[in-house]
């Protein structure tokens, strides 16, 4: 079984061939992601230990800058969306949206290892 | 001199009814004035609780906001400003800091921390947020929240 994921407004999709645990994620990286409300952002990691606020307070949110200038990268109707990179050859899995910062220029995702923890996995191309 | 005496004790006597008339006429007047006001108030309290629902707002600009969407029409149910989605439950809204609101005739309009007029009761809305837990939206508005307003509990952003 393989999971697609949704990448633009017009329904488009990209197989997941493969997926990367927070740890192999990194400060630096660009990455993109789809979401119901924004739809299509990408931006830059500047942090894999982002801490948010109570009750989310644990140092293991992924967070991303808006780097290439969007007005919101991210906004309500957006959570759970896909974080992914690569392109139509197949993409890696990151994670599924969190939250954003309140001017909207910073969002953060959860790694998707720690769907796993929740007994929720990405399948990936044989 | 025994006569005078006789008129004066009249005298005394008629004044200490007069006195005790004039006693029950302000007793009488202070019992009508307390229960003027007690009506006052009361009246006063049924036309809050039907015209100006309760309407938490957070204390202050969360440094992040949550990304759910909760669509739905806005209602007052009981005194409590709810939003009738798709689900069976009825969250009720905290608002964003600097929010407010304004009753104008029988329209409950919510008002942006810029003074405009969002949306009113009766309006489907759009809102960005999450469900948080009571203590959570306790601590989210620095206080408690009324016994009766019952979860769930969705933190709106501002628009």
């Amino acid at each position: 079984m393989t999971n697609k994921i949704q990448w633009w407004s017009d329904g488009s999709t990209f197989d997941v061939n493969s997926k990367k645990p927070r740890s192999e994620q990194h400060v630096g990286d660009i990455v993109s992601k789809y979401g119901y409300n924004t739809f299509y952002t990408a931006g830059q990691i500047t942090s894999t230990t982002h801490v948010s606020d109570p009750p989310y307070n644990a140092a293991t949110w992924i967070e991303v800058a808006n780097v290439f200038g969007y007005s919101r990268i991210a906004d309500g109707g957006d959570s759970g969306g896909p974080w992914f990179t690569g392109n139509g050859s197949g993409v890696t899995a990151l994670g599924i949206t969190h939250m954003v910062s309140s001017d909207r220029q910073n969002v953060s995702y959860m790694a998707e290892d720690y769907l796993e923890l929740m007994s929720m996995y990405v399948m990936t191309s044989p | 001199m025994k006569q005078n005496s006789t008129q004066y004790g009249c005298s005394i006597f008629t004044s200490r009814i007069k006195i005790k008339q004039l006693r029950k006429i302000i007793y009488l007047v202070i019992a009508v004035v307390i229960l003027i006001l007690i009506c006052g108030c009361s009246a006063s309290h049924t036309s809050t609780t039907q015209k100006t629902p309760y309407f938490p707002v957070q204390k202050e600009i969360p440094s992040e906001y949550m990304l759910a969407l909760l669509s739905g029409k806005l209602v007052n149910e009981g005194g409590f400003l709810r939003v009738n989605g798709d689900g069976n439950s009825s969250p009720l809204i905290i608002w964003p800091y600097g929010y407010s609101l304004e009753v104008s005739g029988d329209q409950i309009w919510v008002i942006d921390e810029k003074g405009q007029r969002l949306f009113a009761v009766g309006d489907t809305v759009k809102l960005g947020g999450g469900f948080l837990g009571t203590a959570d939206a306790e601590a989210r508005i620095g206080q408690a929240l009324p016994p009766d307003a019952a979860g769930p509990y969705f933190i709106a952003n501002p628009q």
